[in-house]
C-alpha cells in the first residue's frame, strides 16, 4: 500500500490520541543514536550519483545540530559495502544496549542515501538486501527506530504504509515505541536528484522539514507526522513536473503515547524568520548555494540554520526577490518585505543561490611593512582596499601610504611611499571566514630624507650632511586575506602581502636595478555595498 | 596607441626615474680614490689588503685606520670609498678650518680579520705592512671659515682630495735670507716637491717595497714614514730623542745673529759651489713613536764677501 498524506495525518492523530489518553510520569533520559550512510557510487550499471554523500553529510550535521544526536553518536559511512553498514549498525546496537542498561530511552536513526531497488541497497562494495538490513535495524534495542531510505524502489517488493498491530489506545502511558520507515518513493518509483536543489529531492525536503519548514503548529518542534506531511506534499509536487514522480512512503509499527519529536528548530543557535504571505521561499547557504530549506505558502515561517550566510529567494509568478542574511555567529534574523530586493527571474534561475547582493566592499587597512634590505626596515602602512567579487573571482585595487624611520650604514632619517596595487585572484570560504589569494602589480614612489650619522661634524666641515632621494618601483605582489564577518555587511580583515619590488637602488656610488623584498601585515574593518 | 605609450612610459618611469633608493647598506662616500698596486715580481704578498690611515701627530694621538670600502677593479687596481670623516683626534687646525692627512698602505692581513691590527709601541703586529703611497697623501680640509692654515697644500679642495707629497732636502741657501745686509735664519726643513692638490679619484700608486720602516704603520704612535724636522718635535717635546740631534748654540736658532750650526763629526755636508752655504742632515728613529724618523736639517750661510767663520765646513 502506498502512503498518502491522509494516512500520515491519520497516523499523527492516532499518536496524538494516545498522548491525550496517557498520563505523564517521570520520563527517562532520551539518547539518540544515528547511523548515516551515503554512497554516490552504486553497483555495476548504476550511474554515479552526485549528491548522495553530500546529502548524508548534511543529514548528519542536521541531526547533530537539531536532532539531539551527539556528534560522537553520529556514525557515518561514505560508500563501503554491506559488511561496513552492518558493522556500523552492530556498533549502534552495542551502544544502545549499554544506554538502555543505564536506564536511557534510546531513539535510533538510520539514514541511507544512494542507489537501491525494492530488494536491496546498492553499495559500491556490494548489495545489502533489505532482508538482511531491516532485521539488523530492528534488533537495535531502541525504544524507537526511525529508518529513512532515499533510494529507488523499482518493482518486486510490496511495502508501503502499514498500520501497526498494537496501538493500545488509552492504556499505554509510555512515549512512542516501535519502528518507523520513511521511503523516498513508493514501489516501482525512482528517487531523483535535482541540480537545482543540489541534492536528492526527498532528502532535500527531509532536511528542509527538519529545519522547521514542517513545523506547521509553530511549537518549535518538528514531529514525525509534520515531517511526513511536508515531505510527501513537496516531493510529490516537485516531481510531478519532472520525468520521475515520487510518492514518499511511510511504514510505521508504533505504539505508545505522544508525538515523536524529531528536531527542535526553536532551540537552534541560528534561525531565519520569513515574512508571511510569500508563495515559496528558498534558503540558500552562501557561498555553496546549497538549498538549506524550502518553504511553501502553507509551511512554517521559521527555519533553523547553522550559523553562516544565506540568500533567501522568494519566487513569485513572474518575479523574484532576494534578501541576504548574515548570521555568522548565530542569532535570529527576522526578514521583512523591505529586506527583499527584486531581481530578474532569469538571473535567479541562472545563478540560484550564487547571487551576490553585496559584491563590492571597501576596507581601510592599517598595519606594518617589513623591508629586510631596505633603508626603512619597518614602516607603518595605512591604506584602503576596494574589492569586487563574483563567485570565486575577486578583483581589488589598493591605495596605501607607508612611512617609517630609515637607517642605513651611514645615514638616518625617514622614508615615505605612496603605493598603488591592482589585484585579481580567487576566493573561498573557510568556515565563517572568507579567504582570498590575490596577485597583481604594485607601483610605488618612495621618498627618502637621509641625514649623515655624524651630521654635525660633516656640516661643520662645510660638507653636505643630508641626502634626499626618491625613486619609483614596480613589482609583483601577492596578498592573502582572511575576512571574518562581524555582522551584516561588516567584516574584519587580515591581509598578509609580499612584494618583489624592482627599483633603482644604491648602497653608495651608482644606482642599479635591484629587487627589494617586502612583506606586510595589515588589518581593518570593511563594509560591503 | 597613445594610452599604451603612456602606460609603457609610466612603467619605465616607475623603475627608471629618480636617483635610486638607498638600501640598508647605503653610505655615500665623501670621496673615492682609485689606485694601482706596484708589486715587485718576487714579493710574497699573502692576504693583501688596502687601508687608509689618518696620521696622528703627537705622543698621545696615534694613527687611526679609517673604515673604508675597498673593491678590487682588477688584480692590481683598486677603488677606495671614504665614507666618513677623519676621526677628531687626527684633525689639526681649528673647528672652523681643520685638516687631516692620511696614508694609503697595503698590508698582509695575516690574521684575516679584515683590518690592519695597530699595536702599541714594542708590540709586534700580526699584520705586515708591505707598501704605501710614497708620493701621494689623502688630504681632508674641513670648515667654512676662510682663515688660512699653513698646511703647505693650499689651495686644497674642501673635503677630500689627494695631494702630491714628496720630500727633498732643503736647497742650499734656502734656510736664511738677507735682510738688508744681515742674515736672518729661517726654520729649516725638507721641501715638498710640487705640493699641489689632485682631484679625486686620482691614480694613487701604492708601491710595495721591502722597507722595514713601513712596519711603523702597524704601530699606534707612528707619524708616518716620512722624515720630520727635529724642531717640530722639540717645540712640543714629543720626542726627547729628536732633541739630541741638535748640537751647539746655532743649530736651532732662528732670526739674526745666530751662531754657526756646525756639522757633527762624520756628517755628510753638501756645500754650495761658491762655498757660501752648506747643508747637512742627521736623523734618528724614535722607538717611543714607533720608529718615527726625525731629522735635523743643519745649514750654514754667509755672505760671499764675508770671511768664513770658525768651524765652516766648506773649503
Amino acid at each position: 500500500m502506498t502512503a498518502s498524506p491522509r494516512l500520515g495525518v491519520a497516523l499523527a492523530l492516532a499518536i496524538a490520541l494516545v498522548a491525550a489518553g496517557g498520563r505523564a510520569r517521570a520520563a527517562p533520559r532520551e539518547v539518540r543514536i544515528a547511523v548515516i550512510v551515503g554512497a554516490d557510487r552504486g553497483g555495476t550499471g548504476d550511474d554515479r550519483l552526485r549528491f548522495a554523500e553530500a546529502d548524508a553529510r548534511a543529514m548528519r550535521d542536521l541531526l547533530v545540530d537539531l536532532g539531539g544526536v551527539a556528534p560522537e553518536r553520529a556514525l557515518v559511512l561514505y560508500g563501503g559495502g554491506a559488511g561496513d553498514v552492518l558493522r556500523l549498525v552492530n556498533e549502534a546496537r552495542g551502544r544502545a544496549a549499554e544506554l538502555v542498561r543505564d536506564g536511557a530511552r534510546v531513539v535510533f536513526f538510520f539514514y541511507y542515501s544512494g542507489h537501491g531497488d525494492d530488494e536491496s541497497l546498492h553499495l559500491p562494495g556490494g548489495r545489502l538486501a533489505f532482508a538482511d538490513l531491516l532485521p539488523e535495524l530492528r534488533s537495535v534495542p531502541a525504544a524507537l527506530r526511525v529508518t529513512i531510505i532515499d533510494a529507488c524502489r523499482f518493482a518486486g517488493r510490496e511495502k508501503g504504509v502499514t498500520r501497526g498491530p498494537a496501538f493500545r489506545v488509552g492504556v499505554a502511558p509510555e512515549p512512542p515505541r516501535g519502528d518507523v520507515e520513511l521511503w523516498a518513493s513508493s514501489l516501482g518509483e525512482a528517487a531523483a536528484e535535482s541540480d537545482e536543489l543540489g541534492g536528492a529531492v526527498f532528502t532535500h525536503y527531509i532536511r528542509s522539514a527538519l529545519r522547521g519548514a514542517a513545523d506547521r503548529d509553530g511549537d518549535g518542534a518538528v514531529t514525525l507526522s509534520e515531517l511526513y506531511g511536508y515531505v510527501y506534499r513537496h516531493t510529490l509536487f516537485t516531481t510531478t513536473a519532472a520525468a520521475v514522480t515520487q510518492h514518499p512512503a511511510l511504514a510505521a509499527d508504533v505504539a505508545g503515547a505522544g508525538e515523536l519529536v524529531l528536531t527542535r528548530p526553536k532551540a537552534a543557535s541560528a534561525t531565519i524568520e520569513l515574512p508571511a504571505g510569500g508563495e515559496r521561499y528558498l534558503v540558500f547557504a552562501w557561498p555553496n548555494a546549497a538549498v538549506v530549506a524550502e518553504l511553501g505558502a502553507d509551511d512554517a515561517r521559521r527555519v533553523a540554520v547553522p550559523p553562516g550566510r544565506y540568500l533567501v529567494a522568494e519566487r513569485l509568478a513572474g518575479k523574484s526577490r532576494v534578501a541576504d542574511v548574515e548570521l555568522p555567529w548565530g542569532g535570529s534574523a527576522r526578514l521583512t518585505e523591505r529586506d527583499f530586493r527584486a531581481v530578474a527571474h532569469e538571473e535567479l534561475v541562472a545563478r540560484g543561490g550564487r547571487l551576490e547582493l553585496h559584491a563590492a566592499s571597501v576596507t581601510p587597512l592599517i598595519g606594518f611593512e617589513l623591508a629586510p634590505i631596505g633603508a626603512a626596515t619597518w614602516a607603518l602602512r595605512v591604506g584602503a582596499t576596494a574589492a569586487w567579487s563574483r563567485g570565486a573571482l575577486a578583483l581589488a585595487v589598493e591605495g596605501a601610504y607607508a612611512g617609517g624611520d630609515a637607517a642605513t650604514t651611514g645615514y638616518a632619517g625617514a622614508q615615505r611611499a605612496i603605493i598603488g596595487a591592482l589585484y585579481v585572484g580567487v576566493r573561498g570560504f573557510v568556515g565563517r571566514a572568507t579567504a582570498a589569494l590575490l596577485v597583481g602589480p604594485e607601483l610605488r614612489w618612495t621618498w627618502q630624507s637621509l641625514t649623515r650619522l655624524d651630521a654635525d661634524r660633516v656640516a661643520a666641515a662645510g660638507l653636505p650632511a643630508s641626502d634626499d632621494r626618491s625613486g619609483g618601483g614596480i613589482g609583483p605582489r601577492a596578498v592573502a586575506t582572511l575576512a571574518v564577518p562581524l555582522g551584516h555587511r561588516v567584516a574584519a580583515s587580515l591581509a598578509l602581502g609580499a612584494t618583489a619590488l624592482v627599483a633603482r637602488q644604491t648602497s653608495g656610488g651608482g644606482a642599479s636595478l635591484g629587487v627589494q623584498p617586502l612583506v606586510s601585515a595589515t588589518a581593518g574593518v570593511g563594509y560591503a555595498f | 596607441m597613445r594610452s599604451e605609450r603612456a602606460l609603457v612610459l609610466a612603467l619605465t618611469c616607475a623603475v627608471g626615474c629618480g636617483r635610486g633608493l638607498a638600501t640598508s647598506s647605503y653610505d655615500q662616500p665623501f670621496g673615492t680614490v682609485r689606485g694601482t698596486l706596484s708589486i715587485p715580481p718576487a714579493m710574497a704578498t699573502g692576504n693583501l689588503r688596502i687601508a687608509l690611515l689618518w696620521l696622528g701627530f703627537g705622543s698621545a694621538a696615534g694613527q687611526v685606520e679609517q673604515a673604508v670600502s675597498v673593491s678590487a677593479d682588477s688584480l692590481t687596481t683598486f677603488r677606495l670609498d671614504v665614507t666618513s670623516l677623519p676621526p677628531p683626534d687626527t684633525l689639526w687646525g681649528t673647528p672652523d678650518r681643520s685638516y687631516a692627512q692620511g696614508a694609503i698602505v697595503a698590508y698582509d692581513d695575516a690574521d684575516g680579520d679584515g683590518r690592519l691590527d695597530i699595536e702599541p709601541p714594542g708590540v709586534p703586529s700580526r699584520d705586515r705592512v708591505l707598501g704605501k703611497s710614497y708620493t701621494t697623501r689623502v688630504f681632508f680640509l674641513g670648515g667654512g671659515a676662510p682663515a688660512p692654515v699653513s698646511t703647505g697644500f693650499e689651495p686644497a679642495a674642501r673635503g677630500l682630495s689627494l695631494v702630491h707629497f714628496e720630500q727633498r732636502a732643503p736647497a742650499l741657501g734656502s734656510c736664511a735670507h738677507d735682510d738688508g745686509g744681515a742674515l736672518v735664519e729661517d726654520p729649516c726643513m725638507f721641501e715638498l716637491v710640487d705640493p699641489s692638490p689632485i682631484a679625486l679619484p686620482g691614480d694613487v700608486v701604492v708601491e710595495l717595497r721591502d722597507d722595514p720602516h713601513l712596519a711603523g704603520y702597524a704601530c699606534e704612535n707612528f707619524w708616518g714614514s716620512e722624515d720630520w724636522p727635529d724642531w717640530f718635535s722639540q717645540w712640543n717635546q714629543w720626542s726627547p730623542l729628536a732633541g739630541t740631534l741638535c748640537r751647539g748654540d746655532g743649530c736651532d736658532c732662528v732670526g739674526s745673529g745666530c751662531a754657526l750650526d756646525v756639522p757633527p763629526p762624520g756628517a755628510t755636508v753638501d756645500c754650495a759651489a761658491d762655498a757660501a752655504s752648506y747643508t747637512y742632515v742627521t736623523c734618528v728613529d724614535d722607538p717611543d713613536l714607533c720608529g718615527t724618523r726625525f731629522c735635523h736639517y743643519g745649514h750654514g750661510e754667509r755672505r760671499a764677501q764675508d770671511p768664513a767663520p770658525a768651524g765652516w765646513p766648506c773649503p
